[in-house]
Formats: C-alpha cells, sequence, structure tokens
C-alpha cells in the first residue's frame, strides 16, 4: 500500500496544485506574478521582448521610465542605471515556461508585452512544475535509505505540513519553491559524488551550486553541504578534508562551471553599478543588523515563527538527536546550515519577510529538512506506541497546516504582523 | 501498438486540439491586460486606470470603436498626455488628452480589415504613469 502511496504521490500533488491554482486564480482572483515575484520576474521580458538587459526599455514602456516602487527595481545612485534587488536565478528557471507563454501569446493574438494572460500563466506554472520536480528528487533521495511508510509520512509532512506547497502554488513566482528544487537537487547530486565522482557528476555539482546562488546569494550557505556530508564527528572534519584534497580534480572542475556560470550575475552588477559584488539593499540604507538577531521571533512568534506556523518540523529537531545510518551523516550540514539561515532572517531589517505563510526564508531549505523528518519517522516506526501517538499528531499538525494555508489565501489570516489575538480569532474560522 | 505509442499519441491529438482551440478562443472578449480593476467611485463614469501599455479585445466585424479616455493627472511639461492606440499591432491614432478632468470621446473607425478571429487587439500606449503605475483612465469601449 506503501509502495503505491509513494509511487502516485507526486502526481496526486500536481493535480491538486493544478487545482489549487486554478482556484486561487480565478476564484480569488490573484494575478500569478504579485508583489516580490515581479522582480524575479522582470529579466525574462526585458531580455526576451525588450533586448535589454539594462532594463530601461521596459521602464519606458510600461512606466514612463521609471519603475514604481512595488517592482523591487532602483536606480544605483551613482550610475543611474536599474538594479534588481533580486538576482537572475529564478528567471533563468523559469526561462523555458516563458518562452511558452510568448509562443502561445504569439499564436493567440495576446499582446507580447511579457505580461498578458499566458505569460502570468506561464510564470505561475513555473512554480507548480519546480514544486513537482522538487518532490521527484526528494523522493529519490529518501527512497534510498528509508521504508515507504517512512517515505510517504515524510513527502505528505514536507509538502501539506509546512509552507512549501503555498509557495509553489500561491507565490510559485518566489524564488523559494525554485530553490527547494535546487537545495534537493545538490543533496542528491553530493551524495552521488561522494559515493562516485566522476565529470558529469563534477559538472552538475557546479552547475547547481551557481544555480542556487544566482537564484538567492544567502543561498550560497547550503553549499557548506558537500564538505559536511557524511561528518558525524569533530574528528571526521580532518579525514574530510584530505578526502576533498585527493578529490581536488572534480571540485576544481566543479568550482570552475560554479565560477562560470555566477559570471552574468556578476557583469550585471558589474554594468548597472560599476562593482562586480553588490548588495542591491544597500542602496535603499536597509540590511543585516548582526548584533541584535530576533532569533526567538524567528523560530517561535505568532508573526511568523517557524515551529509556530509549521508546527511539524519541531520533530526534525528530534531527528536530527535520533537519526542513524544515512540520516545522521545529514545532521551536521542539516544543523550547520539550519543554524546559519536563522542568524540571516533573524538579523535581516525585516526578519518576518514581509508578506508570507508562515517563515519563508526556510522553504529553500526543506530538503535537509525532509531527511531529518524522516529520520525521526523512521525511529517512531520501530515504537508500536509512539508510532500510534506521532501518527496522530502529525495527522492533526498537517491538516492545521492547511487549513492555515487556505485561511491566508482567503485572507483570515493576516499577511503579516500576526498578533496572539488576531490568531485566536482567526483560528479555524473560514 | 505499445502504451507508450499510443500515450504519445493521445497527447499530441490533446496538444493539437488544444493549440487549435487556443487560437481563437470565445473568452477572449473578457481578456485584458494592463488594465487596472473597475473603479466605481464616480457615480457618472465607471472608469479603470490602464498601466503605461494596456489591451483589450473588441468583436472582429466592429466598424468602428470609442474608448472614453482621461489622464486625470496632468501630464509632464505641458500637462497633455498623448496615448497611442494600436490595432493588432498597426498603428491608428494618437489621441492627445488636455484637460484633465474631460472624458474625450473620439470614435475611430476601424477599416474592413478581413480576419478570420472573432477578435482584434486594441493596444494603448502612455508615455507616462503617476501613482503606482497608472496610465490614464478608461471607460468602457464602444463599437459600432
Amino acid at each position: 500500500m506503501y509502495e503505491r502511496g509513494v509511487r502516485h504521490f507526486v502526481a496526486a500533488t500536481a493535480v491538486i496544485a493544478v487545482f489549487a491554482y486554478l482556484w486561487i486564480f480565478t476564484r480569488l482572483g490573484y494575478p500569478p506574478i504579485h508583489s516580490d515575484g515581479y522582480s524575479y520576474y522582470v529579466y525574462l521580458p526585458s531580455w526576451g521582448i525588450y533586448h535589454d538587459v539594462t532594463m530601461e526599455a521596459l521602464a519606458r514602456d510600461w512606466y514612463g521610465g521609471k519603475y514604481p516602487g512595488f517592482t523591487g527595481l532602483l536606480r544605483w545612485p551613482t550610475t543611474g542605471l536599474w538594479v534588481d534587488l533580486h538576482p537572475i536565478g529564478t528567471a533563468i528557471l523559469m526561462a523555458p515556461f516563458f518562452v511558452v507563454g510568448d509562443l502561445l501569446s504569439l499564436w493567440s493574438n495576446l499582446p507580447r508585452d511579457g505580461f498578458s494572460l499566458y505569460y502570468g500563466h506561464a510564470a505561475g506554472a513555473a512554480g507548480i512544475a519546480y514544486l513537482i520536480a522538487g518532490l521527484v528528487v526528494l523522493r529519490k533521495i529518501l527512497r534510498r535509505h528509508f521504508s515507504d511508510g517512512v517515505v510517504l509520512a515524510t513527502l505528505v509532512g514536507i509538502t501539506w505540513g509546512t509552507n512549501l506547497f503555498h509557495y509553489g502554488v500561491f507565490d510559485g513566482t518566489f524564488s523559494h519553491v525554485f530553490a527547494f528544487f535546487l537545495v534537493c537537487s545538490w543533496i542528491l547530486i553530493v551524495e552521488l559524488w561522494w559515493e562516485r565522482p566522476d565529470w558529469r557528476l563534477s559538472l552538475a555539482l557546479g552547475t547547481v551550486a551557481a544555480m542556487l546562488v544566482l537564484v538567492r546569494h544567502t543561498n550560497a550557505l547550503y553549499l557548506a553541504v558537500l564538505p559536511l556530508y557524511g561528518v558525524t564527528r569533530w574528528n571526521d572534519l580532518g579525514a574530510r578534508v584530505v578526502s576533498m584534497w585527493e578529490r581536488r580534480r572534480w571540485l576544481g572542475a566543479a568550482a570552475l562551471v560554479g565560477a562560470i556560470g555566477i559570471l552574468p550575475q556578476l557583469v550585471l552588477y558589474r554594468m548597472s553599478t560599476s562593482s562586480w559584488l553588490v548588495n542591491p539593499y544597500s542602496a535603499l540604507d536597509i540590511g543585516f543588523s548582526f548584533g541584535s538577531p530576533r532569533i526567538v521571533a524567528v523560530l517561535f512568534s505568532t508573526q511568523k515563527g517557524l515551529w509556530f506556523w509549521s508546527p511539524l518540523l519541531v520533530f526534525t529537531v528530534i531527528g536530527a538527536i535520533v537519526a542513524k545510518g544515512w540520516a545522521r551523516g545529514i545532521v551536521w550540514p542539516a544543523v550547520v546550515t539550519f543554524g546559519i539561515q536563522t542568524y540571516l532572517a533573524a538579523s535581516w531589517w525585516d526578519w518576518q519577510f514581509g508578506a508570507s505563510f508562515g517563515h519563508r526564508a526556510f522553504t529553500d531549505g526543506l530538503g535537509l529538512a525532509a531527511v531529518l523528518l524522516a529520520a525521526f519517522f523512521q525511529w517512531v516506526a520501530e515504537r508500536v506506541t509512539a508510532r500510534r501517538i506521532v501518527t496522530g499528531v502529525a495527522t492533526a499538525l498537517v491538516a492545521l497546516s492547511v487549513a492555515q494555508m487556505v485561511q491566508y489565501w482567503t485572507g483570515k489570516i493576516p499577511i503579516a504582523n500576526t498578533t496572539w489575538q488576531e490568531y485566536r480569532d482567526a483560528f479555524l474560522r473560514f | 501498438m505499445t502504451r507508450r505509442s499510443i500515450a504519445i499519441i493521445a497527447g499530441g491529438v490533446a496538444l493539437v486540439a488544444a493549440l487549435a482551440y487556443l487560437r481563437d478562443p470565445p473568452w477572449l472578449a473578457n481578456v485584458t491586460s494592463g488594465m487596472r480593476e473597475w473603479d466605481y467611485s464616480d457615480p457618472r463614469m465607471v472608469f479603470r486606470w490602464t498601466a503605461g501599455r494596456a489591451s483589450l479585445f473588441i468583436p472582429s466585424d466592429a466598424k468602428a470603436v470609442m474608448i472614453p479616455l482621461r489622464s486625470g493627472i496632468p501630464g509632464p511639461l505641458t500637462g497633455e498626455v498623448p496615448v497611442e492606440i494600436r490595432v493588432d499591432g498597426r498603428f491608428l491614432a494618437t489621441i492627445t488628452l488636455t484637460d484633465p478632468m474631460e472624458w474625450v470621446r473620439q470614435e475611430l473607425p476601424l477599416g474592413n480589415r478581413v480576419s478570420n478571429r472573432r477578435f482584434r487587439r486594441i493596444d494603448l500606449h502612455v508615455p507616462r504613469v503617476v501613482g503606482e503605475g497608472n496610465g490614464v483612465m478608461t471607460g468602457p469601449p464602444t463599437v459600432w
């Protein structure tokens, strides 16, 4: 039974995602490209339709020469050229869908303006596609090491017990679901590369590493999975340095591919700002406050607390403690990347990350969390009483997450700054 | 014939059928691009703002079209706001809005261009925007 469930889970999720998408964008009336999604997407019409990497032509055509504030584009103070707050990686991954949207617009006589009907839904479809692709990769990872029952419970938990589904369907033009796919791919490639490195895997390492950085620069932290993979004790670190030195040829090839991969972004920064490395947010005088991180708020608050809005993820903490076998070797990479991610999010000027369901800073790394969740479920599966209790609790937490996601979609839950009183007043009210 | 072959053929047929349908779908009349939601705050005139670019569709057998236009806020320099209008990508007219408070209703002949589609696309282009990307105010179009 579980084997069939695992086999059909991704297809079933795809069907549900399509129906949810249709409901959101026909009944609820949200445009697929909205909020941050605009600035992730806008490279495509600018490059593909206006043939302009400076973004000027699109600004002239749509906004009389000046992007409005909501777009997330700003004129760089020293050069006067447009700089996008968000990098190019999401647009690169969306590009095949954009091409389909463009060809369909031509076919149906819709305006080839980059934002008409088919462009929007092509961008929305990209979010669903990368959600599904990420789940396919995650299933492949989990199946190598866990029983079918554990894999199925983990896939259900990660998809529906967190904000992953939301970021594949509702906010599918944001970067998070694309990064989720890349992090899952990264884990799988790292695993295969450590098993048996070759040129193909080394090139894949470099490509995925570059895309991780291009989708969200701070996601460079996930590169730490490569050296920490399989490390379970401090004493392992020395041996790991030696083994990496032994594989320096493969690593060099991967690093070269990665450097070439991020070059377009660096060139774009150089053209727009005269600098190779840029923090676009610095032009707005916003950034990190590393001396006063809001760690408790990021993890526990009613506003956006990770474990408040996705309580199922508390099980990953136990999973990190009880993990054994292969999963034990993922604990260090998961804890280190989670720790850095928490500190970065908590230090960011807007630690809530604006409008979002749950805390979206952690959505990118849910592939790593899934391994720890699976380790927990595996541990529970060996204990009859615990299995019954956890099955009930996990089912309730997944149902709660789905209910709150729908409440968020329908405006019953505030998009940010939720207070305890507001949460209580809205609790399970539709 | 294998199941794979059947699936490929069925997929191909579905794709061709979908493309044939999407070439001229009947719901295109309700599709717009670059238009905000309708605003009912003025009891004399329902209107919606465009962005710098906007598109709408009218029946292909229409001989003329009139789209009420108002700038709402003066343009830069002289205060005038020119609105370029195209039909199916071809230039039709430029209407210059001089008074921000006045609705301009100009009938534009569309000619007798033969089309095998149900609808023709009208594109508006405004070289300025105000606020969060608003171009000009438009009322419901009339066609003859």
